[in-house]
Order: structure tokens, then C-alpha cells, then sequence
């Protein structure tokens, strides 16, 4: 099942790629044809990165596609285009293919380039990853001025099974049994707190697995989720005071200024939803959140502060079995990494 | 069967923020040799 933190982690995988033909243009023109093999590649590497990480559907919603005014239309007309305001931009999401204009009309007609978000900044701007940038594919900046607009892909919705992976694995791997992993270790009490469950097994998880395997006195290779380790964890998910059947939900709250999480929920999965925040580890004054809850009579909302140096804030829903959605507004400035738990 | 896109212009290929480096930087640490930022952030 495909997912952004999988599209994300394999475009990460294509870091570097550089030159035409390369590895990307060769398996997009043997679909093709060899017509693509020293084409632009910008959108042939968002095809494949796509293709790789079983996010055809979401981000190809016609098929494949170099060229990427055709792409940015296929995401007009299912209705999953934003153009390029800055408070638009603001309100991307890792994971969401971006389109560039660089003479600012957001028109899609202008369009030349494409890549994929992997950080929202704030105040209008993006972190990147694009190919065929310098004829490679790298890690870029880019502003509202640039950005025709974004497509927001169909991506299929995560949910931890409250279980823990089976073994092995370790840095470098990527997908939906790595954000298994990684909700499973933030459930013993391990601390992931930048990336969280971003499905890609990097320093921090490799970090948070070294941790778990010492305070279990595993003897297995540090950092790798092998036999040994995966036996401790599973039995540490079920041992009596953490033995929980219910399902659960987490996830980070998109950073920046006014930024919004959309989340959907399965009504009657959950009644209630939580947060906490790393404003103390940073320095940072507290993070203040508008937390709006959809059920069948409609929408409400509180006001949240979240501090670390005091209790988590919960919200019980009013009607969890109706409940089927939440959004959640920053309302400062929106750096604080803030971390949400529905159970 | 569909033509090649055309060629993008030359700002797809350069920074096109000032302080890309420094944001960059911030988030991946040093880049490689050939520019890149490689880093876990």
C-alpha cells in the first residue's frame, strides 16, 4: 500500500542521480519508448518514484507522464489542484507534487518543472526534492513566486495496527512496516520526535531501535530490528500495563503559520485525540492548536495550548461513533513539532 | 505514443533562493561534493 512517506522515501533513495540516460529515463522509455531516454526527466522521475513506492494510482491519476502540464492537468480535473498562492502553498503537505512557473502566473500552461514537497517552511516556501535540477536530482528551496501549484495525491491512509513488524529491518528501508516499527517503538516509550512515522528507517529510528534493544539487554546487532529485538518488542507491546487491543492513530501536525492537518477517521474507531510537543527541548514557548472535530451533527472546536512541561490536552470526542474527521489549524507560528495520538 | 517534453527553463536547474544553501544547510548538514544534501535531517 502505497503512502507519501513511502513517495518521499523513495525520491530520497534518487538523491544524486545525475545525467540522461540514467536510471529512471531508461525504465520510463522501456514503457515509453526510447524517445524519453535523454528527455527532460523532471516528471519521469516523478513517475517512477511513484511507480516504486506503490503510489501509481495516487500520483499518476492518468498513467504515466513526462510532460508536466499534462500531469498538473490530470490534477485539475479530478479536483486535487491547488494553484500557487502563498497561503496555499503554506498549506501543503509532504508528499504533494509541486509544479513550477517561474514567470508567477500560476498557470499550468506555463508549467515546466515538478517535484515533491518534503517540508513546508512557512511563509510561502517549500523543501523539495526535484529531478533533473542541474540535470540531477536534488534537495531544493523553492517560493509561492515559483510555484504554479500543487497536486495533492490520493494517498492511501495509514493505520497502525497497534502490532510489531515482523523482522528484519534496518537503515535504508522504507514503507509501511518501518512506520510500523516506528509507531510500535514510540509506544514503549522510545522517542522519535523529528521524523516520528515518516516510514523510512533513518538515523533517528536506527537511534530509537539502539535505545529499546539497551534497556531490553538484547544482544543483536545495534540498530537493527532483528529476531531478538522483534520478540522484545512484541512482547513489550503486550505486556499488562500496555495491553491495548483498540486502534490508534498518530501522526505530526504540519508546521508552519496557520498550517492545516486534515485527518480522517473510521467513525467509532476513536474517542479521543491528544498532543504533545517538543516546545521545551527547543526552547520554544508553547504551541497553541484549533482542534476542529466533524461528526453527525456537524463541526466544533476547542482551543489547545500544548506544553510540554505540562500534560498532554485531550479532546473526548462529543460522538465518537459518528466522528469522522478532524482538522487542525496552527495558530502561532507554527514551529514547534507537534506529535497527535487518536485512540 | 506521446512526445518528449521540452526542455525546462534555466531557473528548474539553479537555486532559486537566495538563502537555499543556509536553509539546506540547516536541515541536512554539509552538502557532497556535487551539491547535493544527503543528510537524514
Amino acid at each position: 500500500m502505497g503512502s507519501a512517506a513511502a513517495m518521499l522515501a523513495e525520491a530520497r533513495r534518487w538523491l544524486g542521480t545525475s545525467g540522461r540516460p540514467n536510471a529512471l529515463t531508461r525504465a520510463y522509455s522501456a514503457r515509453n519508448g526510447s524517445g524519453f531516454l535523454e528527455a527532460p526527466w523532471c516528471d519521469i522521475a516523478v513517475t517512477e518514484w511513484a511507480r516504486r513506492s506503490g503510489n501509481a494510482d495516487a500520483v499518476l491519476p492518468a498513467g504515466d507522464r513526462a510532460y508536466t502540464v499534462w500531469h498538473a492537468q490530470d490534477f485539475q480535473k479530478i479536483n486535487r489542484w491547488y494553484s500557487g498562492t502563498t497561503a496555499n502553498v503554506d498549506r501543503a503537505k509532504p508528499g504533494d507534487i509541486v509544479f513550477f512557473d517561474w514567470g508567477s502566473s500560476n498557470s499550468i500552461g506555463a508549467i515546466d518543472h515538478v517535484g515533491v514537497v518534503e517540508k513546508v517552511l512557512g511563509g510561502g516556501r517549500l523543501q523539495t526534492i526535484e529531478g533533473n535540477t542541474g540535470d540531477a536530482c536534488k534537495r531544493r528551496v523553492r517560493s509561492a513566486s515559483a510555484i504554479a501549484g500543487y497536486g495533492r495525491p490520493a494517498y492511501s491512509p495509514y493505520r497502525w495496527s497497534g502490532k510489531a513488524p515482523e523482522p528484519t529491518l534496518r537503515r535504508g528501508d522504507i514503507g509501511d512496516r518501518v512506520r510500523d516499527l516506528q509507531n510500535a517503538l514510540m509506544k514503549v516509550g522510545e522517542s522519535l520526535p523529528k521524523f516520528g512515522d515518516d516510514g523510512d528507517y533513518g538515523v533517528e529510528t536506527e537511534n530509537g531501535v539502539k535505545s529499546f534493544q539497551r534497556k531490553h539487554d538484547i544482544s543483536e546487532t545495534s540498530g537493527v530490528y532483528g529476531s531478538k529485538t522483534a520478540a522484545a518488542l512484541k512482547k513489550a507491546l503486550t505486556s499488562p500495563d500496555e495491553e491495548d487491543e483498540d486502534v490508534r492513530y498518530y501522526g505530526q501536525l504540519n508546521n508552519g503559520p496557520a498550517a492545516l492537518t486534515p485527518i480522517s477517521l473510521h467513525p467509532g474507531d476513536v474517542s479521543n485525540i491528544g498532543f504533545w510537543g517538543d516546545n521545551g527541548i527547543l526552547q520554544l514557548p508553547p504551541a497553541k492548536l484549533r482542534v476542529a472535530v466533524h461528526d453527525a451533527k456537524g463541526w466544533y472546536s476547542e482551543l489547545l495550548e500544548v506544553d510540554s512541561s505540562k500534560s498532554k490536552p485531550w479532546i473526548k470526542f462529543r460522538d465518537a461513533k459518528t466522528t469522522d474527521g478532524i482538522s487542525i489549524r496552527r495558530e502561532d507560528d507554527g514551529t514547534v513539532p507537534i506529535a497527535w495520538d487518536a485512540s | 505514443m506521446a512526445d518528449p517534453p521540452p526542455e525546462a527553463a534555466a531557473e528548474a536547474h539553479e537555486p532559486t533562493e537566495r538563502d537555499e544553501e543556509q536553509i539546506l544547510e540547516g536541515l541536512y548538514g554539509e552538502p557532497d561534493p556535487d551539491g547535493v544534501y544527503r543528510g537524514d535531517g
